[in-house]
Formats: C-alpha cells, sequence, structure tokens
C-alpha cells in the first residue's frame, strides 16, 4: 500500500484527534442517542470521511465533532428517535448510567440535547460548542439556555 | 440534588469501543497510517479473546475500553474539552500597545454578572446594553432568564429598564439589536417556549426614551428569530432566520416604517444565516453564510448579499474563504474607508472589506500575531471613526482588537481573565462601552466593560 506524504500526515493527525477524542466523542454521542449502535456508526464514519477528505480539513477535531453529532441526529431522524421521547431500551438497561439523567436527557429536544451534553458532559464553552456543532453562538446559548431549565424541571431540581 | 456536571460524570463509566479500524475500512483502507500491524495479530488475538472473556478492564477505578485490532493505540480516557492548543496569553503580546486606538478600561460592575449581554447601543443620547437577565440570582445555570434592557447616561452606571412582557413565565426571550426611529426606539430579538427549539420574533418598542418597553410577538411575517437591524428602505430593514433548531435554516428580511408595523419584503435566502446587515448609500449589504452549495460537506460557504431595491430582491456574493472547512463566518458589517469591513471567525478569523458590497477582499487575519489560535469573534464589532473595533474572546478571556486596515490587527489587554465572549460593542464620542456574556459555569466577575479613547 502507498500514500503520499501529504496523505500520511492527514491521516497521522485524524488518528492523533482520535487517540485524544474518540473516547468523549463516542460516549457523548451515546449521551446525545442513548445507542451504542448509533454512536459507534456516527463515530466511525465522522473519522472515515474525515480520512477521506484529507488536507481539505485544516481542523480535524471540530470538523469530526461537527460531522459526528449531524450523522447521528441523521440516524435518529431516520429511525424516528430524534426528537424527545422515552429513553432506548438498551440506555434504560445500562447499568453504567445515572437512570434519571438519561431520562430527562430524552426530554430535551435535539439541539438542547447536543448542547447540553457538549456543555456538561464535555465541557465545552459556549466558544467551542459553537465550533463544534457548527451553530450560531446565539443559537447555542439560546438551546443552552432552556435545555438547563428543561433538564432541571425534569429533574426535579427546584434551584 | 448533586451538581448537573457531576451527574454527567457517569458517563465516563460507560466502556467504550476502538472503532478507528471500523473508521479505516469505511475510509476505503487505503490509509497506510493505520493499517493494522501484522506484527500485533498475535497479541491483537489474545486481546480480542481476553475483551470476550473479561470485557473491560478497570483502571483507576473507571472502565476502559480494551485495545482494538489497530496498530493505533486506542484513544485515551478523556481530559476536558480540549480547545485550540499554542495560543499565546493576549496580555502578553506585544501588539497590545502598538494598535491604532489607546483605550483605557473599566469594568462595570453596576450590572449583574449573571446578565447576558448581546446587544450595545448608543440612541438617543443614552448607552443601551440588550440581552437577558438572570430571574433566580444564582446565574444562567438555573436557566431561568428573561430578555432584559439596561440603559446608561454614561456607560457607568446602569439601571434595567421596565420591559411589558407578553408572557414572561416559562419561556426563553432575548434582545439582540435597538435602532432610534425619530425619537421611538425599537429593539428587536428572540424567543421561544423551553420545550422547543424553534426561535421566534419579537419586538420591544419605547416611546419615553427607553424607560419603559412593550414587547409586540404579533408579528406578521414568516415565523423566526430577528438577529439585525439596520435603518434602511422605508425605515427600517431587520434580518432574521426560520430558526426551528436544524442546520441549514432560511433568512428573511422584513421592514418597517415605524417599527411597530412590519412586511416581509422579497423571497427568503433559502439555506443561508444572515449575521449582519448594513448600508451603503440606498444600497442594503447582509452579511452571513450559505448552506446551499458548500465547499465541504457539512459546512457554510461565507456570503454577502447586496440589495438595491430596499430588500425585494438580493444579490449573493461567495465572500473568499480560507479553506473549506473554514470557520471564518462575518458575523457583523460596519462602515470602513467609504466602504464596509466585516469581521468574524472562530479559529479561522476572518475580515472582508468591500467599496461597494459587491466586490470583497479577504484577509487571513488569523495570520495576524494579534489573535490566538483560540480566538473567537462572535458579532462585537463597531467602527470608532474609521477605525474598526472587534470584541471577542481568547478561548476564555474577552479581548477586543482593532486595526488601521482591516487587515493588521492589534489586541487590547485582556478585559476578563474568566470566561467572557464580548458579543457586544458601541461607540459614542471616543467612549467605547462592550459587553458579553459568561460562558463557564463559574461566576463571572463582570460582563461589561467602559472605554475611553486615550489616543
Amino acid at each position: 500500500v502507498t500514500t503520499t506524504v501529504a496523505e500520511s500526515a492527514v491521516s497521522t493527525d485524524v488518528e492523533s484527534v482520535y487517540r485524544a477524542d474518540g473516547v468523549r466523542l463516542w460516549r457523548a454521542l451515546y449521551a446525545f442517542s442513548g445507542d451504542e449502535d448509533v454512536a459507534s456508526d456516527a463515530a466511525a464514519e465522522a473519522f472515515a470521511q474525515a480520512l477521506r477528505r484529507g488536507s481539505a480539513i485544516r481542523d480535524v477535531r471540530s470538523w469530526v465533532w461537527r460531522t459526528a453529532f449531524k450523522l447521528a441526529a441523521g440516524d435518529l431522524k431516520e429511525r424516528g428517535r430524534l426528537s424527545a421521547g422515552p429513553v432506548p431500551e438498551a440506555a434504560v438497561l445500562d447499568p453504567h448510567l445515572d437512570d434519571e439523567l438519561v431520562a430527562a436527557l430524552h426530554g430535551l429536544t435535539p439541539q438542547q440535547r447536543i448542547v447540553i451534553v457538549l456543555f456538561y458532559y464535555a465541557d465545552c464553552p459556549v466558544a467551542e460548542i459553537s465550533r463544534r456543532t457548527g451553530m450560531n453562538a446565539l443559537a447555542v446559548r439560546a438551546h443552552l439556555s432552556r435545555g438547563r431549565r428543561r433538564l432541571r424541571d425534569l429533574l426535579g431540581d427546584d434551584r | 440534588m448533586t451538581d448537573l456536571r457531576t451527574r454527567f460524570r457517569t458517563f465516563d463509566r460507560v466502556p467504550t469501543p476502538d472503532y478507528w479500524s471500523d473508521a479505516l475500512n469505511r475510509a476505503g483502507g487505503d490509509m497506510d497510517a493505520g493499517a493494522p500491524d501484522r506484527r500485533l495479530l498475535a497479541v491483537i488475538v489474545a486481546l480480542a479473546l481476553v475483551a470476550a472473556v473479561g470485557g473491560a478492564v478497570i483502571v483507576g477505578g473507571g472502565l476502559l475500553p480494551m485495545p482494538g485490532p489497530s496498530a493505533t493505540p486506542g484513544p485515551t480516557e478523556p481530559s476536558e474539552c480540549p480547545v485550540p492548543s499554542g495560543t499565546p496569553s493576549p496580555s502578553a503580546r506585544p501588539s497590545v500597545a502598538a494598535g491604532p486606538l489607546d483605550i483605557s478600561w473599566e469594568a462595570v460592575t453596576g450590572i449583574e454578572s449573571t446578565a447576558s449581554i448581546y446587544g450595545m447601543a448608543f440612541a438617543d443620547d443614552q448607552w443601551f446594553a440588550l440581552g437577558m437577565r438572570d430571574l433566580g440570582g444564582s446565574g444562567e445555570e438555573d436557566g431561568t432568564q428573561d430578555a432584559a434592557i439596561w440603559r446608561s447616561d454614561d456607560g457607568r452606571t446602569w439601571v434595567a429598564a421596565e420591559i411589558r412582557a407578553v408572557d414572561a413565565e416559562g419561556d426563553y426571550s432575548v434582545v439582540h439589536d435597538l435602532v432610534d426611529v425619530d425619537g421611538v426606539l425599537v429593539a428587536i430579538g428572540s424567543w421561544g417556549a423551553m420545550q422547543s427549539d424553534q426561535l421566534a420574533w419579537v419586538t420591544w418598542l419605547s416611546t419615553d426614551g427607553g424607560a419603559t418597553w412593550t414587547e409586540s410577538r404579533d408579528t406578521p411575517g414568516p415565523f423566526g428569530a430577528m438577529q439585525a437591524i439596520t435603518p434602511g428602505g422605508p425605515g427600517l430593514v431587520a434580518a432574521g432566520w426560520t430558526y426551528a433548531g436544524t442546520i441549514p435554516y432560511d433568512s428573511y428580511f422584513v421592514t418597517s416604517r415605524d417599527g411597530m408595523a412590519w412586511d416581509e419584503v422579497g423571497a427568503p435566502l433559502v439555506a443561508a444565516a444572515v449575521h449582519g446587515l448594513g448600508a451603503l448609500g440606498e444600497r442594503l449589504v447582509a452579511v452571513g453564510v450559505d448552506w446551499t452549495d458548500p465547499p465541504l460537506a457539512y459546512e457554510a460557504q461565507p456570503t454577502a448579499w447586496y440589495s438595491d431595491d430596499d430588500g425585494e430582491t438580493w444579490t449573493a456574493v461567495e465572500l473568499p474563504g480560507a479553506a473549506p472547512d473554514n470557520l471564518d463566518h462575518p458575523q457583523d458589517v460596519v462602515p470602513f474607508n467609504d466602504g464596509l469591513v466585516a469581521v468574524g471567525g472562530s479559529m479561522d478569523v476572518g475580515s472582508w472589506i468591500t467599496p461597494d458590497g459587491e466586490t470583497w477582499e479577504r484577509f487571513d487575519v488569523a495570520l495576524n500575531a494579534a489573535f490566538g489560535a483560540g480566538a473567537a469573534l462572535d458579532g462585537a464589532l463597531v467602527a470608532v471613526g474609521n477605525t474598526p473595533l472587534a470584541g471577542g474572546q481568547e478561548i476564555g478571556p474577552g479581548v477586543t482588537w482593532t486595526s488601521r486596515d482591516a487587515q493588521s490587527w492589534s489586541a487590547g489587554p485582556v478585559l476578563s481573565e474568566g470566561g467572557v465572549g464580548l458579543r457586544a460593542v458601541a461607540e459614542s464620542d471616543g467612549v467605547v462601552v462592550a459587553g458579553g456574556t459568561c460562558d463557564r459555569v463559574d461566576p463571572c466577575q463582570a460582563v461589561m466593560w467602559r472605554g475611553e479613547v486615550v489616543r
């Protein structure tokens, strides 16, 4: 198998993003979707597309995150599970998870859920969430504000 | 109740698959760097057996994934949200004193630090800060905010204006921009129900110099969030988004003589977001992004539009961008050198100038030493004389930048060491007021600053 120097450099860059962000991205996608298959498919496909696009992508990290969440949302939409609704069965049965939190997350709208997951789980500030979702910062703040309030309502937190 | 952030840490306990080899296979299997190393085959088989039997390995109290069948080491345990690295400290930059404007800044402490400032204006001989304020007293963490307008005579002492809201309970609402129309102050913004991703438009009018405002959601035309407004057309021209939580969305334009009655003009810009509006004589100019034919999947094309018929028809101009995955999206536009300058971006910061709204030149200002790798400019832009002053942040701290030529920029002093993104700035007679939003759950010391141009 032969590759050009540029291709090797690109794949190395993508690989380093995978090593640094692979776990957190997958878990963030899982928190968003409640479905391991959706998370795995979206994450792997996002990295695959980054590899295919090569040097056309300069900021691999942001691009992979944006693409992975778009792919996951698209997958959920195709399955008719994008909107707020019951928690996927697999997530209910996952012994690692906080059941109440998972249920509350699935009571949020899709965009609220993405932003909330990136803010609370991935610890990203608003500007970084904007980079990782492609949303305007105004939209990020709108989803964050409404999502927080809704989440607290659903969790029964009156603070 | 356990802190939300702590509760989210439970996701760290979920075993994560190593999906690198899957990504390689999907990419076509021709990427040498990640190809399976056959020398490790025996090890891989052994690990696969262990994984099949024992599952995840407990390390340091958490569960780590087993390495997958790839030469690439499995992903490491995540740390804090990785942000661009290599950003020099803005305060250490030599360009601080070399800028075209020397501004003496002071933090404004009279306004609550939990406020979020999205717009700033000087109108009717007063300063106005626009945005939302916390209703619960403990910051945006509570998610209990409502639209807010503050006013000040000197930029130092601020009072909250009274807003006669349609519904203050359970809704999200925020003020974005404000203009003065013959003594009537007109503010625009967005609102939405809590259980919705949608944003709708809303206007506020004041006939008593900004002391009291009457909210109106009874606006004709399409559903959407109002983002930018400028004098023009029959009186006012505003742009909004038909935002329902998904990208792409459309933008539309509305006009009004007095800020009370609005009419939609022209056809919507499909799959496009207008971020800023300006005018060059009779010509209206808008800047933003277009998703119709992106240079790279999932991305957007920086775009300008101009109209010579009060917004009835718009001609799109593709703005030169840095790279297919650029994030240098113009966020606002202000007068400059008898033309206009637009700036914006997140990491890839761009600056564009135009003499006529039709021909644009782009400067890759991210190459300037003044901008760190994490610089983000989200729409705070004002012309101080002929000098554009942009506000934003460097990952965390709020920073302003100025330029004589829109090409070489200089960073001002760090206004906040905490996570404050400057989102609005206004100027009058050598006084500059900047405001923003606190980006972290931790309380910010201030979200507004007042500056005086020393030279």
